[in-house]
């Protein structure tokens, strides 16, 4: 075949295929070609724009417009459009009586074709061009049902699209040059291609097929074995057999000397640490939880990686295993001894993990506790202690581990058998005790996780703060999320428990666990176990104690006049600033509980005692939190402030600096006045008991003496806690006005010494102020390029940056040539558009001149006559 | 017919009575769909046709339960009042549409001398009607009710010798709902007599446009007497809101309400704020000349201000009086500064708003931005900002600092905290809307102090012993549990 190609003009280089390309290429009129210089000449590279043919394109130019700009000048002052659309109309060719027959073969061909637009029944559907009769249909689905009927890739590549189709067909070519000369005709070679995939489907079906059977196969053969194996499948005692003969022991410690190749060598562990040692690395520790705490406190992220050897949470995992595995193994003394048949179902059956855990865990731990359980049964406050001596070690808890994994490397076995010895003489000796012990206040070893918050009431009712500390201790100890199962989601219930226990001893009506003792004094009790669970489940806590702020929120948003809420409420505010740090910029639980301490002071009415306590306890609580961060509430200066204002003697109370939701007139302006002299006095606490006490008449002098007394101590010390700040004089400023307005003589010696001090103390604020400047930027350095330099020249030049960098820059580029067309096609257009209305007024002149001309002549004709008549007369 | 004497019968019992005036609705919403209750034409008596007779007896009936009802507006029973004037404004809807007597020559037949009785029953002066003036809420948001409610109220007016609380108060529940629609509005008015469903077909025939020019007559003449009336606080504060919204641009001379205006605006408190409003537009669109105005403004910013209800207004107010370009750049300092240091007192939703407000003048005000980058002064020994200072010339806050944000930067609550943070940083280049901030409140504040994100629970890592016995505990020595 020919060699297809463009062919250069150039004479010298079509000489060999010159007949077929005189076919294709006109004969060009070399007085209109252009040949465009080329500036530098490139090997190899084909170029496009070498030569032109102006006059030709021009005239082409010309002629489109003609078509085009032209019509639409001509039709420029015309409204509407004339568009003939009868057969045959616009062919001149046509003869008149074919058009007649068109157009009444078209209008039948209109009134039979179709009776109905929506008459579907004379239509066929198809689908790719195949009717989809109910035959066709069933054959169609098959087509597409698998991706094995897909051609494979090399045979698409081969023969669709055109593919290869030109190096194979020269291949082919020449093959079949040899074979026999006459060459394929496209028909026979799309037959070839039929008949090719047809035959690719059908093996791979058979194939499929093949596997199919062989898959179904092996599965009968599995189960007619397994049916013959159902007599002698493997059994635990079996298991423990083989371990104790040491096939299996034996086995498995090969594999590993093959696999780490440290055969005979003992784990390294940790040293043993001096109690100088450990006290240090507690330190360390503390120093870097608290270097934490500052960062947060800024708002800067704490990374990650940091927290994870030093964060609390680290502090848990690290003690973990101690507590679990210490009663782990009481409770195996328990079951051995036949103690409790409660124990044994609430210990999380591990089975084959048991055993290892033992191995890690504590040997020492686990004497300890065997001995103080054989010496509880004897007396129950040596177990208590123990149990507190416990618990005071858990801050020791990374030094214990230490300990543990020492010793239980060593000789584990040994100890074990003479724990159980011990264990065993002790059970023997002490049950008739025991039995006629049965008390009635013995408080169970562990505890199942109660379903209902009943159960749970019913555990910790009538019984003293001690008990219900062991118990929660214990609660807290069995439950342990290290012990795995579902304990951590046992530990956020029993926190709800907590939350839902304070909740009901706090109220009005408190719930009275038991007889005499205050149900409040509980709440000493659960806030350590509070914080406890916290350190497990940080996440999950925080998320239920929010349910419960949100709920306590909500309860003080409902009325429109705010009021403080009872005990219930405040003892939530005061506890989560001892589970959570209050000093975070940011925090899950402190920053909306600090919108709500703000809301409280800010908006809620001051006009009992009752209020007045809980307003100062809320304060209290809010100066607390902020004490650590050193940060700015103006709703607390603005609550202390206004209780000074309604403590302070004036005859015009509006002059005086106050804020709502302190009123100037009214009864509530004057609670706290003195109306005599208080000398007798002494410093006492308030309480947060009278908080839920219901409103009083009158409020006790004392009482007043009491709240201005602790107002000042907290001025006080907010004054020192805000120095910092710049503003801080103008912060102080109502404060020094009210106090000047307070009646100190009648007030003790004590609050009128307390009060000096404040004075003083706002009095001391730094006073030096530098104007703000902001601070001086570093100046931007300007741009630096290095020079691009090429190494590798590849004939065009390499543009640097990103995707879409490159992109736009193409972009760019592209709408700039075709704006410079654009303009150059206007440009022409109005050089047409000129050229037009040239000729037309040319044109219009032309034929005025002319008439001009003819009447001028007539006219001369006219005259010629005329004289002629007058020549005549 | 029965119901005469039944109504006469059981004049004590409500629930006859209310069955009554049901009753009666109903048969003469029929009468009226049917035509029975047209005007036979005027004849000698002997002449009338039998139908002709029962008509103009059906009429006779038909005003007698209209007078009767109009006397049920003053039974001492709630319900029966407000059942009696619902099935009075029905009627009234009826009649208009299906209009007894025929007048051909007037095309919008609205039957208004049965609206006057009405509501000259209902602004009476010796009973608090506005519970069941509020029920007539629906019917004016039509614009022909509208329009001769207001012609009523002008005529009642008028007539009014001695004007007491009550009356005004009645009066006010009326004048309030009063809204004359802008000229040029587009004509999707309701009207109150094709209020039903056959509005659409209808429609050409009862052809009604607004009179603006006669109802802005009747509106000045009613509030050249009303401003003249001695006003109740609660009225006072009424028609403060009320006259800059509703009828300032439709007065002939808004300038008349200037000592009205000045007045309250002088006051203090709250009025003031409320005054601010019709003393700005008097300003902005009537040239009116006030001396002293931002003097006064400044002294409004109180530390009251905050709790005051009128707030948000108070603050988008500010905000269009200190867009001005031509402002002494003292008394912008002024404001700006005042705001910081009322920020130190404001509560917390509050401040964002202030710090905002404070950002956007500061974009307005090149000049300003002295006040928080001013690097060539030295130490300063004291504030010169004086707090207590009135004039804002005087107040020396263009050589001050802005401090108190400097503070805030160190606010406990996040948002505020990040809100002064442009304090140390560039200023942003777009103003922010104030109006996202001016009504915020601590409920959505803590609403979106819950839904923040925070990366990790943090806990503390000291143990704490009890309720008050804690490691860095300051409350152990003020408070014990019991």
């Amino acid at each position: 075949m020919a060699k297809k190609g463009k062919f250069k003009p150039k004479g010298g280089e079509g000489r060999g295929g010159g007949g077929a390309s005189k076919d294709k290429e006109k004969k060009l009129n070399p007085f209109e070609v252009h040949m465009n210089r080329i500036k530098y000449d490139v090997v190899g590279r084909k170029s496009k724009n070498d030569r032109g043919l102006p006059g030709v394109s021009r005239a082409k130019a010309i002629k489109k417009r003609e078509r085009t700009l032209l019509q639409e000048y001509k039709v420029r002052h015309k409204s509407n459009v004339f568009i003939d659309r009868r057969i045959g109309e616009n062919n001149a060719t046509m003869d008149p009586e074919k058009k007649m027959l068109l157009r009444l073969a078209a209008v039948k061909k209109k009134q039979f074709s179709k009776k109905s637009l929506f008459n579907l029944n004379d239509e066929e559907l198809t689908h790719g061009g195949v009717a989809l009769t109910e035959g066709n249909f069933n054959d169609a689905s098959a087509f597409s049902d698998d991706d094995d009927d897909m051609l494979d890739a090399q045979f698409v590549k081969d023969t669709h699209f055109g593919g290869d189709f030109l190096t194979k067909r020269k291949e082919e070519d020449e093959s079949t040059k040899k074979d026999d000369d006459k060459p394929k005709s496209r028909k026979e070679w799309i037959e070839e291609i039929i008949a090719e995939s047809k035959k690719k489907k059908a093996e791979s079906k058979k194939e499929k097929e093949e596997q199919e059977e062989a898959v179904s196969k092996l599965n009968d053969d599995y189960q007619k074995f397994m049916s013959i194996m159902v007599g002698h499948a493997m059994t635990d005692a079996d298991k423990e057999k083989s371990k104790k003969d040491g096939e299996f022991r034996d086995y498995d410690s090969l594999v590993r000397e093959l696999g780490l190749e440290r055969t005979g060598k003992a784990k390294a562990v940790n040293k043993m640490k001096t109690p100088e040692e450990i006290a240090k690395e507690k330190k360390t520790r503390l120093m870097a939880l608290e270097a934490d705490r500052i960062r947060r406190m800024k708002g800067e992220d704490v990374a990650e990686v940091k927290t994870k050897g030093f964060s609390a949470d680290d502090l848990n995992d690290s003690f973990a295993p101690v507590e679990d595995n210490r009663f782990h193994v009481s409770y195996k003394d328990g079951k051995m001894l036949g103690h409790s048949t409660e124990e044994v179902g609430l210990q999380p059956d591990t089975g084959d993990t048991q055993s290892e855990e033992s191995e890690d865990g504590s040997e020492i731990e686990a004497d300890e506790d065997v001995a103080g359980e054989g010496s509880e049964k004897e007396e129950e406050d040596v177990e208590e202690e123990d149990v507190e001596e416990a618990e005071d070690s858990d801050n020791e808890s990374d030094t214990y581990s230490d300990i543990l994994h020492e010793s239980s490397s060593e000789d584990e076995e040994s100890e074990q058998v003479v724990e159980k010895n011990k264990s065993k003489s002790k059970k023997t000796s002490e049950k008739k005790r025991e039995l006629m012990e049965a008390a009635k206040r013995e408080i169970p070893y562990t505890f199942t996780i109660p379903q209902e918050y009943e159960a749970f009431w019913a555990l910790i009712e009538e019984r003293t703060p001690g008990e219900v500390n062991t118990i929660m201790e214990r609660m807290v100890a069995c439950h342990h999320p290290s012990l795995g199962g579902d304990n951590k989601a046992k530990c956020d219930t029993i926190f709800k428990y907590l939350l839902q226990t304070l909740h009901l001893i706090c109220d009005t009506e408190g719930e009275i666990i038991m007889e005499g003792v205050h149900p409040m004094v509980y709440v000493d009790v659960l806030v350590p176990h509070m914080y406890e669970i916290v350190q497990l489940s940080a996440e999950n806590s925080a998320n239920a104690f929010m349910q419960v702020i949100e709920e306590k929120y909500a309860d003080f948003n409902t009325r429109k006049s705010k009021r403080y809420p009872t005990a219930d409420t405040l003892v939530f505010l005061k506890i989560a600033g001892l589970l959570f740090p209050a000093s975070d910029y940011q925090h899950l639980v402190m920053t909306p509980l600090f919108v709500f301490m703000t809301h409280l002071l800010g908006q809620s009415q001051v006009s009992t005692q009752r209020e007045v306590s809980a307003g100062l306890f809320v304060a209290s609580v809010t100066l607390e939190n902020v004490m650590a961060s050193k940060r700015f509430i103006p709703e607390l200066c603005n609550f202390l402030n206004g209780l000074l204002f309604i403590s302070a003697k004036s005859k015009d109370k509006t002059k005086l600096p106050h804020q709502p939701p302190f009123k100037p007139v009214g009864p509530s302006s004057s609670l706290l006045e003195l109306k005599e002299e208080c000398q007798d006095y002494e410093p006492t606490k308030l309480k947060l008991t009278d908080v839920n006490e219901k409103a009083v008449e009158d409020v006790s002098e004392k009482f007043k003496v009491l709240v201005v007394h602790t107002c000042t101590k907290m001025l006080l010390k907010l004054c020192k806690c805000w120095s910092g700040l710049q503003a801080v004089r103008s912060i102080f400023n109502s404060t020094s006005v009210l106090l000047e307005a307070l009646p100190a003589s009648s007030y003790p010696a004590i609050v009128q010494e307390s009060m000096s001090t404040l004075k003083e103390a706002i009095a001391n604020l730094p006073k030096h102020l530098q104007p703000l400047a902001k601070q001086e930027g570093r100046p931007k350095a300007l741009n630096m390029y290095e020079p691009a330099v090429e190494t590798i020249f590849e004939g065009v030049k390499k543009r640097f940056g990103t995707k879409e960098q490159l992109e736009r820059q193409k972009l760019l580029y592209k709408v700039k040539r075709e704006a410079k067309g654009a303009r150059r096609e206007i440009q022409r257009d109005r050089a047409f558009l000129g050229r037009q209305k040239l000729q037309e007024t040319l044109q219009s002149d032309a034929e005025r001149k002319r008439k001009v001309n003819q009447i001028m002549s007539g006219l001369a004709l006219q005259e010629n006559e005329h004289k002629k008549m007058k020549k005549k007369k | 017919m029965p119901e005469a004497s039944e109504r006469e019968s059981a004049d004590d019992k409500e629930e006859t009575l209310s069955g009554a005036i049901t009753s009666l609705h109903a048969i003469f919403i029929f009468l009226f769909q049917e035509g029975d209750l047209v005007q036979p034409k005027i004849m000698p008596e002997d002449l009338l046709s039998p139908s002709d007779k029962y008509k103009k007896w059906l009429i006779e009936r038909f005003k007698e339960t209209h007078t009767q009802l109009i006397i049920l507006l003053t039974h001492e029973e709630k319900s029966i009042q407000e059942l009696s004037i619902v099935c009075l404004l029905k009627l009234l809807a009826a009649e208009g549409k299906h209009p007894i007597s025929d007048k051909s020559g007037k095309k919008y037949a609205f039957p208004d001398q049965q609206l006057k009785a009405i509501l000259k029953n209902l602004i009476s002066e010796t009973q608090d009607n506005c519970s069941l003036l509020t029920l007539m809420l629906e019917a004016m948001t039509f614009a022909d009710f509208n329009y001769w409610t207001l012609k009523h109220l002008e005529n009642i007016l008028k007539q009014q010798k001695e004007i007491n609380a009550i009356f005004m108060n009645n009066f006010f529940a009326l004048l309030e709902l009063v809204d004359i629609p802008e000229e040029n509005a587009p004509e999707s008015q309701q009207l109150f007599l094709l209020s039903d469903e056959d509005a659409e077909n209808e429609e050409e025939h009862y052809s009604f446009t607004y009179p603006t020019t006669e109802a802005k007559k009747h509106l000045n003449s009613i509030w050249q007497r009303v401003i003249k009336w001695n006003l109740t606080p609660d009225l006072y504060r009424r028609s403060l809101v009320l006259i800059p919204d509703k009828v300032l641009h439709h007065m002939k001379q808004p300038l008349l309400f200037t000592d009205f205006f000045m007045e309250s605006y002088d006051l203090g408190g709250p009025i003031s704020l409320l005054a601010l409003q019709g003393v700005f537009i008097l300003v902005n669109k009537y040239n009116l000349d006030y001396p002293d105005f931002y003097k006064k403004l400044y002294r409004l910013y109180e530390p009251t201000v905050f709790h005051a209800k009128y707030r948000a207004r108070f603050f988008m107010l500010c905000d269009k009086f200190l867009s001005s370009s031509h402002l002494p750049g003292y008394l912008v300092a002024a404001f700006a500064k005042r705001m910081s240091w009322l920020a130190l007192q404001a509560p917390a939703p509050c401040i964002v708003m202030l710090l905002h407000f404070i950002v956007n003048l500061l974009i307005r005000y090149p000049n300003l931005r002295v006040l928080i980058h001013n690097p060539d002064v030295p130490e300063l020994e004291n504030d010169p900002f004086d707090p207590m200072e009135p004039d804002p010339a005087k107040c020396g806050a263009s050589n001050s600092s802005l401090w108190e944000v400097a503070s805030l930067k160190h606010h406990v609550l996040p948002e505020v905290a990040k809100a002064a943070g442009f304090i140390h940083k560039n200023l942003p280049i777009i103003e922010h809307n104030l109006g996202d901030k001016v009504e915020e409140t601590y409920e959505e504040m803590y609403e979106r102090a819950c839904k923040m994100k925070v990366k990790t629970t943090a806990t503390t890592f000291h143990k704490p012993e009890g309720l008050f016995k804690y490691q860095d505990d300051v409350m152990s020595d003020m408070w014990s549990l019991t």
